[in-house]
């Protein structure tokens, strides 16, 4: 089963290879193979490294009240701020730092380590703090201390939810692939500086700029095969193997004559859904710390800037006061331009939102959902949407004009950087109703819209807030990069928004307190709307939840 | 055996014919393979009796309650409900769950009242319904409660409201007790037995699914002893002790029957104390 699955992968990997061969040519792609190689090795590297740092700390700010107090509010400033936004002020200052090349090989490697880790290190937080005390106490009770305790209780115990972090990091490492292997810095005469890392995000932007359009969208192909194939092969198969040995939550599959294969499946997206939810706990009892942490990360983020300020190589800077009130710093189109933003990620969010309660509806009402869902989330998880966007940009301008081809593409872009998280949470929740809900539906006959309205949405509520928080987060980050594109030598396309500032001040002003005040401000809108608005519904409605178990 | 009262309302009874009858019940769960849950289970519910099911764990009785219920459908065979087969749920037989079943993010007022409203009954009234339910399991005062501000017993007793705010004739009670400690559930053997044997109410049919034996002894005027699975019929036990029942648990009788049908389960088990 499995060898057959490895040779069909192999098979439409050459296939792939020669129908691109033929049809965008042969000279154009023939070093795409490498470029896959390249690239899976990257994002290899960084997960691994992204494991051990997640496990390590992980499982010591589980167990140490001290080491959580000072880990956790690290890592949630972290996955706080927009990793695209800092990134070029941490590239800069790499490419000063270490020699041609060198700096910008650990600059990728560092933008992947942060779209990977933060699943990884809460996922193992959560789960090393449910392991019941019962279990706990048991293995106090037989002599289990030090390696054998972390051997026997502490790793089983963790290793589901690190499998669902695992798959959750691979494909947002992926996604940022595109992100960090490409950028380019415009100095004052407007000439562009480049710095890549070869591999596939690299070939899919080189190819734009060099014109041709296929290539770039042949690289897409190939990312989203290699995304879809290792989760096959890999993921899943990995998460097949521990859910058989799982007793948890037994009693929310009450109908004991499942298929093994289907139980395992629940167990699986349910407990990738607990161990979100679990992380949000952690997250939300620090929160004084996480203000202190939060003041220590912006003295240090803004101490780089300025030795990066001061040793400057692309850019002519006038002094921080000065660009704050040049029509280039635009500083006064900040409120309005972050409402523009601010719009662009609720025109996809509303959207969201509508696809994602009709899934729940239909999820619950309707038996054959799960046969189309789980393919079609799959495949759609796989879409390697940062790598999609510029392409797709060209193909619409082809036939649009610029801006409106943007919003477009930069609508697809959140759509896509948003719904999963959403759809994940809805459906999971939705499948994890208990059944005596169901029956109580059909015993007291209630149907149709109230059924709606009564019992599907409510129940899906706690879910679909934590779903909407993650969705507002992964969007932000990535509409960062849609506002601001820039393609071969031409003028950069730009759309109003938070992250045209902020991509102009780092890539063309090269103003570098200027980025770090954009980010302040986008960073500060993020934690604002998260704290405001919805950990506050989320408390409101966790008591009026269904308990899982 | 016992003098049943009959309800103020009850609809017509014909002479001999049981309220419900239970006949040649098999079902099987397909899902890969094959598993024999019930093998042909057939028994008779006379009016105003309390019946018991009992059975190891697996034996189906909880899937024939659904069965009865109009919740699942059977391979074969069919349950009959004053001479008409039951095809589907219906208003006149309702059920209380082993985990209560209630909305959470309803109050325990809305959760009652929910069923009424969706039966068509105008608003004030449902409200007035509820009320009056809530009120009779003890919960005057405790309209506007969520079920997680309320204790176990409590819920339980929202979902015993509104099971029964409905007025149906047969009352489904799938292990209602077990997720409650003994203290509560004592309580709520005794009012449901109240509610039982109340003439004002509609409702004198009960069937509840139970695997403790004392609790059937107690309530039970017949109790239906099915085997592991595939659940079949070993036996049927009447129950001969008077009633009010609380007071003579402290009967040989009381013993002696408990003692029987311990006989009737363990002949069927090989779990044997």
């Amino acid at each position: 089963m499995r060898g057959l699955r490895l040779i069909t992968a192999v098979v439409v990997l050459v296939a792939t290879y020669l129908l691109g061969s033929f049809f965008v040519g042969q000279s154009a792609v023939q070093y795409v193979p490498v470029y896959a190689l390249l690239s899976l090795g990257r994002v290899a590297l960084v997960y691994f490294i992204a494991l051990a740092v997640g496990l390590g700390f992980g499982i010591l700010a589980a167990t140490s009240k001290t080491a959580e107090r000072i880990l956790v509010p690290i890592f949630d400033i972290g996955q706080s701020v927009p990793i695209l936004g800092y990134f070029p002020i941490v590239l800069t200052f790499l490419i000063i730092l270490f020699p041609a090349g060198v700096g910008n090989e650990i600059g990728a490697l560092f933008l992947l380590f942060t779209a990977m880790e933060w699943d990884i290190f809460f996922g193992v937080v959560g789960a090393v703090k449910a392991i019941p005390s019962s279990v706990e106490e048991a293995a106090r009770g037989y002599g289990f201390s030090g390696t054998n305790h972390l051997r026997y209780v502490v790793l089983p115990a963790v290793l589901p939810a690190l499998l669902s972090a695992s798959v959750l990091a691979w494909n947002d490492g992926w996604t940022f692939d595109a992100a960090s292997e490409f950028v380019q810095f415009a100095n004052s005469a407007g000439q562009l500086t480049t710095y890549f890392v070869p591999g596939l995000g690299y070939f899919i932007t080189h190819s734009l700029n060099m014109g041709n359009l296929a290539a770039s969208w042949f690289g897409v192909l190939v990312m989203g095969e290699i995304i879809f194939i290792s989760n096959q092969l890999i993921w899943h198969t990995l998460q097949n193997k521990v859910a058989k040995h799982k007793p948890l939550l037994a009693s929310v599959i009450r109908d004991d004559f499942q298929s093994p294969l289907r139980l395992r499946k629940r167990f699986r997206r349910i407990f990738s859904f607990r161990l979100r939810q679990s992380g949000q706990e952690v997250r939300a009892t620090n929160q004084l710390s996480t203000r202190v942490v939060a003041l220590i990360f912006v003295a240090t983020l803004a101490f780089i800037g300025f030795l990066a300020y001061a040793n400057l190589p692309i850019s002519a800077v006038e002094g921080f006061v000065a660009a704050l009130t040049t029509p280039d710093g635009q500083i006064y189109n900040v409120p309005l331009y972050s409402l523009f933003t601010i719009g662009r990620l609720l025109a996809a969010y509303l959207t969201c939102v509508a696809i994602s309660l009709l899934c729940a509806v239909l999820a619950v009402t309707k038996k054959n959902f799960y046969r189309y869902f789980y393919p079609l989330y799959d495949l759609g998880r796989s879409v390697p949407y940062l790598a999609v966007f510029l392409p797709l940009f060209v193909t619409l301008h082809a036939s649009l004009p610029a801006g409106f081809a943007q919003e477009i593409a930069s609508f697809i872009l959140l759509l896509l950087a948003m719904v999963w998280y959403l759809l994940f949470n809805v459906v999971t929740a939705a499948r994890a109703l208990p059944t005596e809900l169901t029956e109580v539906s059909a015993v007291f006959r209630v149907s149709g819209w109230r059924r709606v309205t009564d019992i599907i949405l409510p129940g899906v509520l706690p879910a679909f807030i934590t779903g909407s928080l993650l969705a507002w987060g992964g969007g932000w980050n990535v509409v960062i990069y849609s506002e601001y594109v820039q393609i071969g030598q031409s003028a950069p396309y730009v759309l109003p928004g938070l992250g045209y500032l902020l991509d102009n001040a780092a890539y063309v002003l090269g103003d570098i307190p200027l980025v770090v005040f954009f980010l302040f401000i986008m960073s500060g809108i993020v934690i604002l709307l998260e704290r405001l608005v919805w950990r506050r519904l989320l408390k409101r409605v966790e008591r009026f939840g269904v308990e899982f178990n | 055996m016992t003098a049943q009262p009959t309800g103020v309302n009850a609809s017509p009874r014909p002479a001999g014919a049981p309220i419900l009858s239970v006949q040649h019940i098999v079902k099987v769960f397909r899902n890969g393979s094959e598993v024999k849950a019930i093998d042909d289970v057939s028994f008779d519910v006379n009016y105003d009796e309390f019946i018991c099911i009992i059975g190891p764990s697996g034996c189906g009785k909880s899937t024939l309650l659904r069965i009865v219920a109009g919740l699942e459908k059977a391979d074969s065979g069919q349950v009959i409900f004053r001479g008409a087969p039951i095809a589907k749920p219906s208003p006149k037989i309702t059920m209380v769950f082993q985990t209560f079943g209630l909305l959470p993010w309803k109050s325990a007022m809305e959760n009652v009242e929910l069923p009424l409203e969706v039966a068509g009954i105008a608003k004030a009234e449902a409200k007035q319904r509820a009320e009056r339910y809530l009120r009779m399991v003890g919960l005057g005062g405790f309209e506007n409660a969520y079920p997680h501000d309320l204790s176990g017993g409590m819920r339980q007793r929202v979902g015993v409201a509104r099971a029964l705010a409905l007025g149906p004739e047969v009352l489904l009670l799938d292990e209602p007790f077990s997720a409650l400690d003994e203290l509560t559930a004592k309580s709520l053997r005794v009012l449901l037995l109240k509610i039982w044997g109340d003439p004002a109410l509609p409702t004198n049919n009960f069937v509840m699914v139970t695997h403790n034996v004392e609790e059937a002894v107690m309530m039970a005027d017949r109790i239906i002893v099915l085997s592991p699975r595939p659940g079949h019929v070993v036996g049927e036990l009447r129950v001969p002790l008077p009633r009010p029942r609380f007071e003579h648990l402290r009967d040989p009788l009381f013993f002696q029957t408990v003692d029987k049908l311990m006989g009737m389960l363990s002949s069927t088990t090989e779990e044997q104390m």
